[in-house]
């Protein structure tokens, strides 16, 4: 990937402005009472909750249960939200502690390993296509032999493209911490990948 | 792309990686496609808990949840006047869950006469109110306590 331009950046941030503000006007009116408003917020971030949870957590029904309980946990506490964090990191950091809890509550009562669930990739190229797919299975493989920590803060930096600041909110730790945490999953990761050069 | 301050650079093991994270981020889960419908529609069966009100109509009392209230109001202010957004809606109550106040928390566009937009908001708050609780019941005993905690731009500033 090409070192990002300042136009570039710019451009990134004026997107993230413009979705914090429409989430930010879902969220307002989902405090009144707007379920709507609720639902289309769920609809915008449900498939980033669900990609981040599915790659935590090692079992189907717990990744829907913590995706389901981590958006009606968000629905009965929003009128709490004071908009401390952008929209989308709150309900990140929602998920993350269900996410957390579950693990924990796992480690005592393992439970049978996530069968591969690999989705179609998107290029109509059948080779580019099965490149793209063989690349993404092992990143998964890669991915689910990092740490706990590393693995979250990887994909939140990364994927979810999340400052440190906002993944430090999410993970309840510190910059630092994140800091650290994505820069050795980095190394393990680029380690594991270097076939793929 | 560099988010947090860290240019990405041009090692070859930082490009597949980050080739393989656009890959992830551009794909959505077909685990997520199967259980969307169910996921949204269990939220959204979620009832908030929420303290009822009293209402009156000519057959006698009857409760709304405070959270319709505050819906109701909302839905009404905002469909009211463009350079009008509601913020916050507070419903004090008694013992007895009637009535007693109602607080509104309102941005306001920028260069909105104040005044004016206060007045119709009153208006319209107190007449949802009035609406939705009864047309019996008393409209002096429904303050509404509007200020000013915002102002916001125009669309198109």
């Amino acid at each position: 990937m090409s070192r990002a331009s300042s136009s570039d950046v710019s451009h990134t941030d004026t997107a993230r402005r413009t979705r914090d503000q429409a989430d930010g006007e879902l969220v307002r009116r989902a405090r009144l009472g707007d379920k709507r408003a609720f639902g289309a917020l769920a609809e915008r971030h449900g498939p980033a909750m669900y990609r981040f949870a599915r790659r935590m957590l090692n079992d189907h029904e717990a990744v829907e249960d913590s995706v389901q309980d981590a958006l009606v946990a968000a629905w009965t506490s929003i009128d709490r939200f004071r908009g401390d964090s952008a929209p989308r990191t709150w309900l990140f950091g929602i998920l993350a502690n269900m996410i957390r809890r579950r693990l924990r509550s796992a480690a005592r009562y393992p439970t049978d390993e996530l069968p591969t669930e690999l989705p179609a990739a998107r290029s109509t190229d059948p080779v580019t296509a099965a490149q793209a797919a063989d690349l993404l299975e092992a990143l998964e493989v890669a991915l689910a032999d990092l740490p706990e920590a590393q693995r979250a803060c990887w994909i939140l930096a990364e994927v979810e493209r999340m400052s440190y600041a906002d993944i430090a909110r999410v993970q309840a730790t510190t910059v630092g911490s994140v800091r650290g945490a994505v820069h050795r999953a980095r190394q393990n990761l680029e380690r594991r990948l270097e076939p793929w050069r | 792309m560099a988010v947090n301050g860290e240019a990405d650079g041009k090692r070859p093991e930082r490009d597949v990686l980050a080739r393989a994270a656009e890959g992830m981020r551009e794909i959505t889960d077909d685990g997520w496609v199967r259980v969307r419908g169910s996921v949204l529609a269990r939220v959204l069966r979620t009832v908030r808990p929420t303290r009822h009100v009293i209402g009156r109509h000519a057959y006698g009392a009857f409760t709304v949840a405070s959270g319709v209230l505050v819906s109701q109001v909302r839905d009404a202010v905002d469909g009211h006047d463009e350079r009008v957004r509601v913020l916050d809606v507070r419903c004090a109550t008694d013992d007895q869950g009637h009535l007693e106040s109602v607080s509104i928390a309102v941005s306001v566009l920028f260069g909105s006469r104040i005044a004016r937009v206060t007045a119709s908001t009153r208006a319209v708050t107190a007449e949802r109110i009035s609406r939705t609780i009864g047309t019996d019941f008393p409209l002096d005993r429904v303050i509404v306590d509007l200020h000013v905690a915002d102002v916001h731009p125009s669309a198109d500033a």
